[in-house]
């Protein structure tokens, strides 16, 4: 497996003809778009920006990074784009586990699927082979079913199975897809789209490779820099130690809570109160936990299987209780129970959702019951478990109340007569840092190309005092600049493909070294920036064609205008408008547009 | 005054919540030090080797990180809750 051939083994298969190629990518691509999520958009915008989301001629783009598969650690990762149902941005999600390795393993890069097929199908990928095979028989059936079906068919041994649930069957507008280690392409529909055409899963079979790179002795020590960077006790990723590793990513759930940004009640209130420590990975840890998994070439092993002791859900062991969707489940919907949000999240893996979008589907619902909005008999309380539970298997059928959920939060509000309490940029459900309390991530929220999400610009590290930085979570000045870095550093990183939490640890300096010596080229931390902020442009070109031009970046009204309430940031709201001005002026945008002059001096145009 | 311990830092204490016997009015300084008297394998954790306030320690006050207050010199006040984490974030 030589790394520096990374872009010249790209299939393309028409779900409509059948028809199959390997193909290298443009050369100009790779260089410019890196990999992943760069290299991904760049063939969704071949596509056309103005594709129906929903019909054969939009791109489902499944793509490696140039370290995907490798012995870098955190490499275990590869990127799905398109054009999103749920948002019509492009939007671009990742999945950790084994699958992207075992495709790079197979001798492949990427796969772009195209069309429809006439009846439901699943590709079978080994030994550089494609081969689209019926799967009527699998139709139907939740992720944890397909995965077990497949693994009769094939064996267990060196295989991975990526699949849609009845979500994505049935084209909910927040469809996932899940793989056997229950990690997901969770956000922006992805899910749908593979619905669409009628292409059930992707089955890889193949076994470990080692790397080639042209200076083993660089490469050796490119990664050991890494790693070593990762171990440090100093930081959150260091194994067995930091709070990542220790905790999972529910670490976080008591520190919003402390400092007043964590959304409840649909974000009407800005704290869960003491109820916040119940759901929180420290008790989860303390009373659930039973394993802690890794992906591949990881360390930090932040994956914490659970399993419930007791209650209507006793028995269940499932894949972690995450620190997003226990806020999307838990406070958000006034739900203080850490055992009915592990079954929710269980469900949602395996009907295949995306439990933030479902989340704030449920607490859109909730409010509106609460004020009288919603007809007899379909009012849903704050906090009903029983209730989420039943639910959420029907939003992945479209029955009852779960049709209209089913089309995400801020459809099911305007189908109210009350856009304003979805709380959702471009269309997308904002995740669980409240802008109110940590300006920075508003912004990022607001200026995010795939709607809203924290991980396009994670600058929660910087305003929680994980990184080093002078970022004030409740200052607005310079969240401009701060929110550009990390969404140019994440949007490489995205591409390369590590781990989102590599970033924690490492930054453009590891990144560069060990791209370099992978490519055998030279590249600086410098050329990490300039790629991240070409891809960054680029994604903005596609939109800006979607129709996203100027005043597309916002937040919901209740950011913005309703003071928070909560200690820590009691009286704050939102300053959008005035980072709005400080960013656009240094990513040199007209109000959101990119200007022509720009993409041309990126090397877009 | 009670302070709370999170993640880490409460395996490391031994438990969530202690009591200091600290007047109000005192500041994260007389705090922290107090806290280090009473469990020294705390003290890495809190100060830098000349006595500054760690990176690996976020002590909020009131909700606000004292960082971005005036650091150990910050004023407790009665009634503020007082929360000591290690470094956290996830996603």
């Amino acid at each position: 497996m030589k790394l520096s051939d990374f872009g010249q083994s790209i299939a393309h298969i028409d779900l409509s003809t059948g028809n199959c190629r390997v193909e290298s990518a443009p050369q100009d691509w790779v260089e410019k778009f890196i990999g992943g999520r760069g290299l991904g958009v760049r063939y969704a915008l071949e596509a056309g920006p103005e594709v129906d989301p929903l019909g054969p001629e939009n791109r489902l783009c499944f793509m490696n990074g140039p370290l995907t598969g490798s012995e870098a650690s955190m490499s275990g990762r590869w990127a799905c784009v398109t054009k999103s149902p749920l948002t019509g941005t492009v939007t671009d999600s990742h999945q950790g586990g084994w699958s992207a390795c075992r495709l790079r393993w197979a001798g492949l890069d990427g796969l772009v699927f195209e069309g429809q097929a006439e009846n439901p199908v699943y590709a079978f990928i080994e030994d550089g082979e494609i081969s689209l095979r019926d799967a009527r028989e699998v139709w139907g059936q939740g992720v944890h079913a397909t995965v077990a079906f497949f693994r009769e068919r094939y064996g267990k041994k060196n295989l991975s199975v990526n699949a849609i649930g009845p979500a994505g069957e049935n084209q909910v507008l927040f469809a996932a897809q899940v793989n056997e280690d229950d990690r997901a392409f969770g956000r922006g529909g992805t899910g749908a789209v593979a619905g669409s055409k009628n292409l059930k899963a992707i089955v890889i079979r193949a076994g470990q490779k080692k790397s080639e790179v042209s200076d083993s002795k660089a490469w050796k020590e490119a990664r050991r820099q890494a790693l070593d960077t990762i171990r440090d006790e100093a930081n959150i990723t260091s194994p067995r130690k930091g709070g990542l590793s220790v905790y999972g990513t529910n670490v976080l759930m008591n520190v919003t809570n402390t400092i007043g940004a964590l959304g409840t009640r649909n974000s009407q209130l800005n704290s869960f109160g003491e109820r916040a420590e119940t759901i929180s990975g420290e008790w989860v840890e303390q009373n659930l936990l039973v394993n802690d998994p890794t992906c591949h070439a990881c360390p930090v092993a932040c994956k914490k299987e659970v399993e419930i002791k007791d209650g209507p859900w006793a028995g269940l062991r499932m894949e972690s209780v995450e620190y997003e969707p226990a806020w999307s489940l838990g406070s958000n919907c006034d739900n203080s129970n850490a055992a009915s949000i592990a079954k929710v999240i269980d469900q949602c893996n395996d009907q295949g959702m995306d439990p933030i979008e479902l989340g704030n589907a449920f607490s859109v619902w909730m409010e509106a019951s609460e004020k009288g909005w919603v007809d007899e008999g379909e009012e849903l309380a704050w906090g009903d478990e029983a209730a989420m539970v039943a639910l959420t298997d029907a939003v992945a059928a479209r029955e009852g109340v779960g049709a209209i959920l089913a089309d995400g939060p801020t459809r099911a509000a305007e189908s109210l007569g009350h856009p304003e309490i979805a709380m959702a940029v471009k269309g997308q459900a904002v995740p669980a840092y409240d802008p109110r309390g940590l300006k920075g991530m508003g912004l990022g929220y607001a200026t995010s190309n795939r709607g809203a999400c924290h991980l396009r610009a994670y600058v929660a590290a910087a305003e929680l005092g994980v990184v080093p930085s002078e970022a004030d979570p409740l200052a607005w000045e310079g969240k401009g600049e701060l929110v550009k870095t990390f969404q140019d550093l994440h949007a490489f990183s995205d591409s390369l493909d590590l781990c989102k939490f590599s970033a924690f640890a490492e930054g453009a300096e590891e990144y560069a070294r060990q791209f370099a010596v992978a490519m055998g080229k030279e590249f600086e931390a410098e050329d990490v920036m300039l790629a991240g902020e070409r891809i960054y442009n680029l994604e903005r070109y596609f939109n800006n064609l979607a129709g996203f031009g100027r005043g597309s970046d916002t937040l919901p009204a209740r950011f913005t205008e309703e003071p928070s309430t909560a200690a820590g940031s009691k009286g704050h709201v939102s300053e959008l408008d005035r980072m709005l001005v400080e960013y656009y002026a240094v990513r040199e945008w007209d109000e959101g547009v990119v200007p022509k002059v720009k993409l041309q001096a990126l090397g877009i145009l | 005054m009670e302070v709370a311990f999170y993640a880490t830092l409460e395996r490391l204490v031994g438990q969530r919540r202690v009591e200091l016997p600290l007047a109000p009015g005192a500041t994260v300084r007389d705090l922290t030090e107090a806290l280090a008297a009473t469990w020294p394998e705390l003290a890495e954790h809190l100060f830098e080797a000349q006595g500054e306030l760690s990176r690996r320690v976020n002590i909020f006050v009131a909700g606000r990180n004292v960082r971005w207050l005036k650091g150990l010199e910050t004023r407790v006040e009665e009634g503020d809750s007082v929360a000591i984490f290690p470094p956290v974030a996830g996603g």
